[in-house]
């Protein structure tokens, strides 16, 4: 089911842009901006209804029957209830894009790491994906070389004798990026907030574990999907630049006033 | 609450780290299958972390290199035996081992090559010949110093062949052409035309100066040893793993959608195939009576033994509880099998398919 659904088409649609840019650096850069690009939709109304429940979170009708009804969780949440339906808000609306993207998001991790297929089993696991009709014989083994890079080795520029791993460098820088700029402006005091800049202050370095010792394919994987987040949300206005510069954020709300 | 908050992060971190080392192709579990090759009593049998010597009458084990296992090591391509006694031994660290084949003592390290070692190295007279992943061809002293390098445009995956004049060695590459050099690593010849896909199994060299090799562009070739030409090609019905093998004029092999051929090694023409219950990626083992191969069940962790006659029809067959990527090798009146199962990694069959052993490192 996940194969014939997900993954199979992924790593055909992988192989059949290698087929035609035969680069598979390149073939991985665009298949990224594909899947963004057909996933953006569902984002867009992640963001909205996150964005929603955030809104309604602050109002003081909320707030009112949090307080009313502290003590009586039933009673609470069939008051939370009615209200999303007199404001017109669908709870689900932020989780259920955030779930159908997941496994896209899954496959296409996926997609990637079968295709690069470097172990006899990994290559004959995927001569069981790649459809008739697409002529494997003439793809396989795909060239794995692109720009200083071995695709399927960890990522190392060497200067000066020494290998400095540069994609994941660049994963840290993004994935940092990406989680100042991405992160709404909390209230003082709120927890959910400290847990989120713990996680700002970590995942950065995880994911750039991760590119330092995973193949560089993957690496470059990590990179597209995090400039390409960010070019998404700053589409849709909803990058906080005062996140990141917070004097950038104090000159525009002076400027404002 | 701050410590519950980090702990929890932290939990997050490991779980998030483990699902992605699961998917990722650096992981420690195995990426391949054995690796096997016997001299006499004592089957090499690299698999994993650990290359281990083991008793093919009973099943015991002799030594295991290394001693203990290192997550940054590991073994997949058949360990090859040197006339002074030592097993040189491709890892997937891209380092080649010189070990003692006695007691498992590690002689030296080749650290010259860039990528992992999947074929088996080939060892004449006193030279190894290592195949590697980084394209290159290796030949190397019996101390492990290099002599020479002979590189391809794609990735080599199968142990070299030496011409039966010993004059050539034959190099398959995964840049679907096939090589002949000469014992200094000067080309010879290259296949004068692609042979339609990669080329992963090692050909066989008959008489007459031909030799056979299949591809993934699932055809079997006849080839002039003298220049590389194309003398006939016969279609398969999917992508050929294994090497072939020869006997009385006949080529035997198998490929990737479950058949198994007899081809007239004069013509190509088909003799007879036969049907089997999943894929075939080993070379098969000619016997006087008959004709053994191992096969892989479609989307199962299970495969069949089989023993053919040369007619075609099924002496015997065994399916067991293992993927059997590789065909057994016939020591003795054992059939040493090195199979990808959960419960054990060598077994010995006797010649009717009954299981006479079977060998499982203990944990040390």
């Amino acid at each position: 089911m996940w194969n014939t659904l997900i993954l199979d088409p992924m790593i055909n649609i992988l192989f059949w842009i290698y087929s035609i840019i035969g680069n598979f650096g390149v073939a991985i850069i665009i298949f990224t901006v594909l899947i963004k690009l057909i996933t953006h939709p569902l984002m867009a109304q992640q963001i909205k209804g996150t964005q929603a429940m955030q809104e309604m979170q602050k109002s003081k009708q909320f707030q009112e029957i949090q307080k009313k009804y502290k003590n009586d969780r039933e009673k609470l949440s069939q008051e939370q209830m009615k209200l999303y339906k007199e404001l017109g808000i669908n709870p689900f609306s932020s989780c259920l894009p955030t779930l159908i993207q997941f496994p896209i998001i899954i496959g296409l991790y996926q997609a990637i790491i079968r295709a690069l297929a470097v172990t006899p089993i990994q290559l004959l696991d995927l001569s069981t994906h790649i459809y008739s009709f697409m002529n494997a014989a003439a793809l396989v083994p795909i060239q794995k070389n692109f720009l200083w890079m071995d695709l399927s080795q960890p990522e190392r520029l060497p200067i000066f004798g020494v290998g400095i791993p540069v994609l994941a460098i660049f994963v840290v820088i993004t994935t940092y990026l990406q989680s100042k700029l991405l992160t709404p402006p909390s209230q003082p005091g709120d927890q959910g907030a400290q847990m989120t800049a713990a996680m700002n202050l970590y995942m950065p370095f995880f994911m750039g574990y991760l590119a330092w010792s995973f193949a560089s394919g993957l690496a470059i994987y990590f990179v597209m999907t995090n400039i390409i987040t960010i070019l998404q949300y700053a589409a849709l206005g909803k990058v906080n630049w005062k996140n990141l510069i917070p004097s950038f954020g104090k000159s525009l709300g002076k400027s404002k006033s | 609450m701050k410590i519950s908050k980090i702990s929890s992060l932290a939990l997050l971190l490991v779980i998030l780290s483990i699902f992605l080392s699961g998917c990722s192709s650096n992981a420690t579990l195995a990426s391949s299958w054995p690796g096997l090759s016997i001299d006499q009593e004592t089957a090499y049998l690299a698999y994993n972390q650990q290359v281990f010597a083991i008793n093919i009458l009973n099943g015991s084990e002799i030594w295991r290199y290394p001693e203990k296992p290192n997550a940054k090591i590991t073994f997949y391509a058949p360990p090859a035996l040197t006339s002074d006694n030592q097993l040189i031994i491709g890892g997937y660290n891209n380092i080649l081992y010189g070990v003692n084949a006695i007691n498992g003592n590690e002689n030296w390290q080749f650290t010259n090559a860039k990528n992992r070692y999947i074929a088996s190295p080939l060892v004449v007279d006193e030279k190894i010949y290592a195949s590697n992943t980084d394209n290159t061809l290796y030949a190397l002293g019996l101390q492990g110093n290099l002599l020479w390098t002979f590189e391809t445009s794609g990735e080599q995956w199968a142990q070299p062949v030496l011409d039966p004049d010993g004059t050539k060695l034959y190099v398959s590459s995964m840049d679907h052409y096939l090589y002949a050099i000469d014992l200094e690593g000067n080309l010879i010849w290259k296949t004068q035309e692609s042979l339609g896909g990669a080329i992963v199994g090692s050909p066989v060299v008959g008489d007459n100066d031909v030799l056979y090799i299949g591809s993934f562009g699932s055809h079997m070739y006849a080839i002039n040893t003298q220049n590389g030409q194309v003398i006939w090609k016969t279609p398969t019905e999917d992508w050929i793993w294994s090497g072939p093998a020869l006997k009385d004029n006949v080529v035997y092999f198998g490929d990737l959608n479950n058949y198994f051929y007899a081809l007239d090694a004069n013509n190509g023409s088909v003799l007879w195939r036969h049907q089997t219950d999943g894929v075939v990626t080993g070379t098969p083992t000619l016997t006087d009576e008959a004709i053994y191969f191992g096969t892989v069940t479609d989307g199962q962790d299970t495969g069949t033994l089989y023993a053919l006659d040369y007619q075609g029809n099924v002496k015997w067959t065994k399916t067991i509880e293992a993927r059997i990527y590789q065909s057994p090798i016939l020591a003795g009146d054992v059939l040493v099998l090195a199979p990808v199962a959960k419960d054990y990694i060598l077994a010995g069959f006797d010649l009717n398919g009954n299981q006479k052993w079977t060998f499982t490192p203990a944990k040390k």
